[in-house]
């Protein structure tokens, strides 16, 4: 059952997340959009500022994808000082089993 | 996979000399380093500039004074206003940075530290001491280099005096277009300005160790 839910896991491709996070003033979304794109899997990064405060700015960062990991999103905003405040909206897709060639 | 930080240090691979520059400046540029840098820059040359005149006009009118005097007192001065400059800015940088960087940590509800803003505030606070220790010693070291040439080959000290002056002087008037040149004004008022204020405590010092 344990290894059918990881095989599981590893088919469902995560293709959109929203994720809303606060950044540093000092950080540029143009740097940010760009490292974020650099990671594998990503292929489209969209950035929205929501709201500017003094030191802060609130943005909703829309990732897309074939395969996006969330690991390594995660961990390239923490690195950039971006404070993940939650993941709005996801979507995954089941990836399709490749097609049995019939023997000859 | 490594974290990526900021596209100077995305790229992964062996450390190269191009990527270790790029990264430096995208961090003094986020850290908004390179104006209170160039700030510096301009003083403490002015300052270097001006001690080492002091040094070599005292000489001038001293008379009969040996190059290896004057380099020493020139080289010492300017090696002490170096690492004056580098250790003190350092310092000041630090804590100024290091207090800007715990506001911010309060308004964030995160720890910074090993983050791009953390890394590029500890960046820009080595890169303005290493801005406020070195110009002066470069300052100070370029006015000397005729009386170290002089002391190398048969020049005869007064010219090498003489040319340290000069050279002072121009020293100053190069900081000046340097200076017209941040502010988008004239490059030769600025100029002028500085050597001017050069050539004034050169004039200053000659009536005043004379009388």
């Amino acid at each position: 059952m344990e290894s059918s839910s990881v095989i599981d896991m590893a088919s469902a491709q995560i293709r959109r997340l929203l994720i809303d996070a606060l950044k540093p003033r000092e950080a540029s979304i143009i740097d940010l959009s760009q490292t974020i794109c650099s990671v594998e899997g990503v292929e489209q990064c969209d950035i929205v500022v929501t709201e500017v405060d003094v030191r802060t700015e609130t943005v909703r960062l829309t990732i897309q994808g074939p395969n996006i990991s969330f690991d390594q999103v995660t961990k390239v905003l923490e690195g950039n000082g971006v404070a993940i405040r939650g993941v709005d909206e996801i979507s995954v897709t089941k990836a399709k089993a490749p097609p049995k060639i019939a023997p000859k | 996979m490594e974290q990526s930080l900021g596209p100077g240090s995305s790229a992964r691979g062996t450390w190269s000399v191009r990527r270790w520059v790029k990264t430096l400046r995208y961090y003094v540029e986020l850290a908004e380093a390179d104006e209170l840098a160039r700030r510096y820059f301009v003083m403490n040359a002015f300052d270097g500039a001006l001690t080492v005149l002091g040094v070599i006009v005292g000489a001038f009118v001293g008379g009969e004074a040996e190059p290896k005097v004057i380099i020493s007192a020139g080289v010492g001065a300017s090696l002490a206003m170096g690492l004056s400059g580098g250790i003190g800015a350092y310092v000041a940088e630090r804590a100024e940075r290091s207090r800007a960087l715990k506001e911010l940590e309060t308004h964030m509800f995160k720890d910074l530290q090993d983050t791009l803003i953390g890394k590029a505030s500890r960046a820009a606070a080595y890169w303005v001491a290493f801005v406020d220790g070195v110009s002066p010693a470069i300052a100070a070291l370029i006015p000397l280099s005729p009386l170290i040439f002089a002391r190398l080959t048969p020049m005869p000290v007064d010219l090498a005096l003489s040319a340290s002056i000069v050279l002072n002087l121009v020293t100053l008037f190069a900081l000046g277009i340097f200076l017209g040149k941040i502010s988008k004004e004239s490059i030769w008022l600025h100029g002028l300005l500085t050597a001017g204020a050069g050539a004034l405590t050169a004039v200053l010092l000659f009536l005043f160790l004379r009388a």
